[in-house]
C-alpha cells in the first residue's frame, strides 16, 4: 500500500512535469529556457533559418504534436551545437591571432638580437660572437 | 497490345535535398569526426526513403526533417572538433613563442652585457696603447742622446724587461687557453698567438723592432683572457681578483702557511716559494694547497698552475724540475679543481715582485684562481 501511494505522487509529479513543449530529454528543462539562453548567444545573427524552424517546431508541440516535440528537442540539440561550435571557431581564430602577433614579437626580438651582434662586431671590440 | 515499363517515381524533393546534404563535402567530414551523429541521420533517411515507398507521407517528411537536423547537428559536432584542435595548436603556438621570446631576450640582454663589459675594456686598453707609444716614443728620443757604451747597457736592461713582459703575456695566453679560448674566441685567440710567435722570433733583435711586437702581444694576451671570459658560457666570467671579499677570503683562509696572496688581472694568485724539497712538494706547500683547495669551497673551479724551475738552473734539467713542480702540484690539488698545468722551465718569472727572497732557488709555484 504505502509503495502504491508513493508511485502515484511521483507519476502526479512527473504528469505536472510533462506539459506540453516540455522537452523531456533536457531532463526537465523546458523548450523556452533553452530557447532563450540560444538567443542570449545570438542565435538569430549566426543562424536565423535555424532558429525560425526551432519556434515553428516548438509551437507545434506546445499544440500537441508529438513528433514535432522530439523535433524541437533535435532542433534545439542542433542550435546549440551552432551556438558551441560558433564561439569554438571565434576563440580558435583569436588565439591564432594571438599567436601570430607572439610569433611576430619573437622574429621582432631576433631581429634585434642580431641587429645588436652585427653592432658588435662592427664597433671591432669583439671579433668573434658566439651565441649559446 | 502495348506494353509500358515504368520505374519507380523519383523521391520527393524533401528527400533529395537531405540525400543531397548527406552527400556533401560537409557531411563526408562529420561521418569521420561525428560518426554516431552522421549514422543516426542516415538511419532516419532510411526511414524517410521507407515511408515514403509505403505512401506514410506524413512519418517520410518528419524523418526527413528529423535526417536533415541531425546531418546538421553532426556537422556543427565536427566544426566544433576542428575549431577544437584549432585551439589547442594556436594554445601551443603561443607557449611556445612565449619560450621563444623569453629566450631571445635573454639572448639580446646577455649580449648587452658582454659587449658593455668589452667596450670598457677597450676603453682602458685603449689609453693603455696611447701610452705605450707615448712612452716608447720618449724612451727612443732618450736613448738617442746616450753615448755608445750607456745605449750598450740600456738596452741589456731594456731585452730583460721585455723578455718578462712577453712571459707575463705567455701566462696572460696560458690563463685563456684554461678558460678555453681556442672555442669561445678562435680568431683571436689565433691573432694572439701569432703576435706572441712573432716577438718570440724578435726576442736580441733591436730593441726599436723588438719592443712594439711585445707591447703589441701583451695587449693582446690581456685582450684574449678578457675576450674569453666574456663570451665564457653559460654566463660570463668574472675575474675572481675583482671581488674584494673573495680575495680577503683566501688571504685569511692562507694567513701563515707562507703563500703569498694577491689579486691580479688574471685572477687571484697564490704564490709558493721554493716549493720542492729533494723533488717532493714541501710540507708547507702541501698546507697550502690543502688550505687552498678548502677555501674554494663547492663546486668545480678552474685554476692555473704554473711553475718556474729554481732561478740557478740551467738548460734542459730547468724544464724537468719546473714540471716536477706543476705535477708536484697537480697531484696535491683536490677535487674541487679542474686544474691546468704550465711549467715554465727557466723563463723569467712573469712578476719577479713575488719571489720575495729574491732568488727562488728551489723554484716558484703560482697557482692562479681564475674564475669562483
Amino acid at each position: 500500500m504505502v509503495h502504491r501511494s508513493m508511485s502515484a505522487v511521483v507519476l502526479a509529479a512527473a504528469m505536472t512535469m510533462l506539459v506540453p513543449g516540455e522537452d523531456p530529454a533536457a531532463g526537465g528543462v523546458g523548450f523556452e529556457d533553452r530557447l532563450a539562453e540560444i538567443q542570449k548567444k545570438g542565435i538569430q545573427k549566426i543562424a536565423p533559418t535555424e532558429m525560425d524552424l526551432a519556434l515553428s517546431l516548438v509551437d507545434q508541440a506546445h499544440e500537441g504534436d508529438e513528433r514535432a516535440r522530439g523535433l524541437a528537442g533535435l532542433q534545439l540539440d542542433l542550435l546549440e551545437a551552432i551556438i558551441e561550435a560558433h564561439s569554438m571557431e571565434a576563440q580558435a581564430s583569436r588565439l591564432e591571432t594571438d599567436a601570430l602577433e607572439a610569433e611576430k614579437d619573437v622574429l621582432v626580438e631576433q631581429a634585434a638580437y642580431e641587429f645588436l651582434v652585427e653592432q658588435i662586431l662592427s664597433s671591432g671590440v669583439a671579433s668573434y660572437w658566439s651565441g649559446p | 497490345m502495348t506494353i509500358s515499363r515504368c520505374g519507380p517515381p523519383p523521391p520527393p524533393a524533401y528527400i533529395t535535398d537531405v540525400q543531397a546534404l548527406a552527400d556533401s563535402q560537409e557531411a563526408q567530414k562529420a561521418k569521420d569526426r561525428a560518426p554516431e551523429l552522421y549514422a543516426k541521420a542516415r538511419d532516419a533517411l532510411d526511414q524517410a526513403i521507407a515511408a515514403h515507398v509505403g505512401d506514410d507521407e506524413t512519418l517520410a517528411r518528419s524523418k526527413a526533417l528529423e535526417a536533415s537536423i541531425v546531418l546538421k547537428t553532426a556537422i556543427a559536432g565536427a566544426r566544433q572538433k576542428v575549431a577544437g584542435a584549432r585551439i589547442l595548436a594556436a594554445q601551443d603556438r603561443i607557449a611556445r613563442a612565449g619560450e621563444d621570446l623569453e629566450r631571445m631576450r635573454s639572448l639580446r640582454l646577455d649580449a648587452e652585457q658582454r659587449f658593455l663589459s668589452l667596450v670598457a675594456f677597450h676603453d682602458e686598453q685603449s689609453d693603455l696603447a696611447t701610452n705605450l707609444q707615448s712612452r716608447f716614443e720618449a724612451d727612443q728620443q732618450k736613448v738617442a742622446k746616450l753615448d755608445p757604451a750607456e745605449i750598450a747597457a740600456w738596452e741589456k736592461v731594456e731585452q730583460d724587461r721585455l723578455a718578462r713582459v712577453l712571459q707575463g703575456a705567455r701566462c696572460f695566453v696560458a690563463a685563456a687557453e684554461a678558460l678555453g679560448c681556442a672555442a669561445l674566441v678562435p680568431s683571436e685567440t689565433g691573432d694572439t698567438l701569432s703576435a706572441i710567435g712573432n716577438a718570440g722570433k724578435a726576442l736580441g733583435d733591436d730593441w726599436k723592432i723588438l719592443r712594439p711586437l711585445v707591447d703589441d702581444a701583451a695587449l693582446r694576451a690581456e685582450r684574449l683572457l678578457v675576450h674569453t671570459r666574456a663570451m665564457s658560457q653559460p654566463a660570463p666570467l668574472d675575474n675572481p681578483a675583482s671581488d674584494t671579499k673573495a680575495v680577503e677570503r683566501f688571504i685569511t683562509a692562507l694567513k701563515g702557511t707562507g703563500a703569498m696572496v694577491s689579486a691580479t688581472r688574471m685572477g687571484i694568485l697564490v704564490s709558493i716559494e721554493d716549493p720542492l724539497i729533494e723533488g717532493q712538494l714541501s710540507p708547507s706547500s702541501v698546507a697550502v694547497i690543502v688550505a687552498l683547495d678548502s677555501a674554494l669551497g663547492d663546486g668545480i673551479h678552474p685554476v692555473l698552475v704554473q711553475s718556474w724551475a729554481p732561478s740557478g738552473c740551467a738548460g734542459s734539467d730547468c724544464d724537468a724540475k719546473s714540471e716536477d713542480i706543476a705535477e708536484a702540484a697537480l697531484t696535491a690539488l683536490g677535487t674541487t679543481v679542474k686544474a691546468t698545468a704550465r711549467s715554465w722551465g727557466n723563463a723569467p718569472f712573469s712578476d719577479p715582485g713575488h719571489c720575495l727572497s729574491g732568488s727562488c732557488t728551489a723554484g716558484r709555484l703560482d697557482i692562479v684562481i681564475l674564475a669562483l
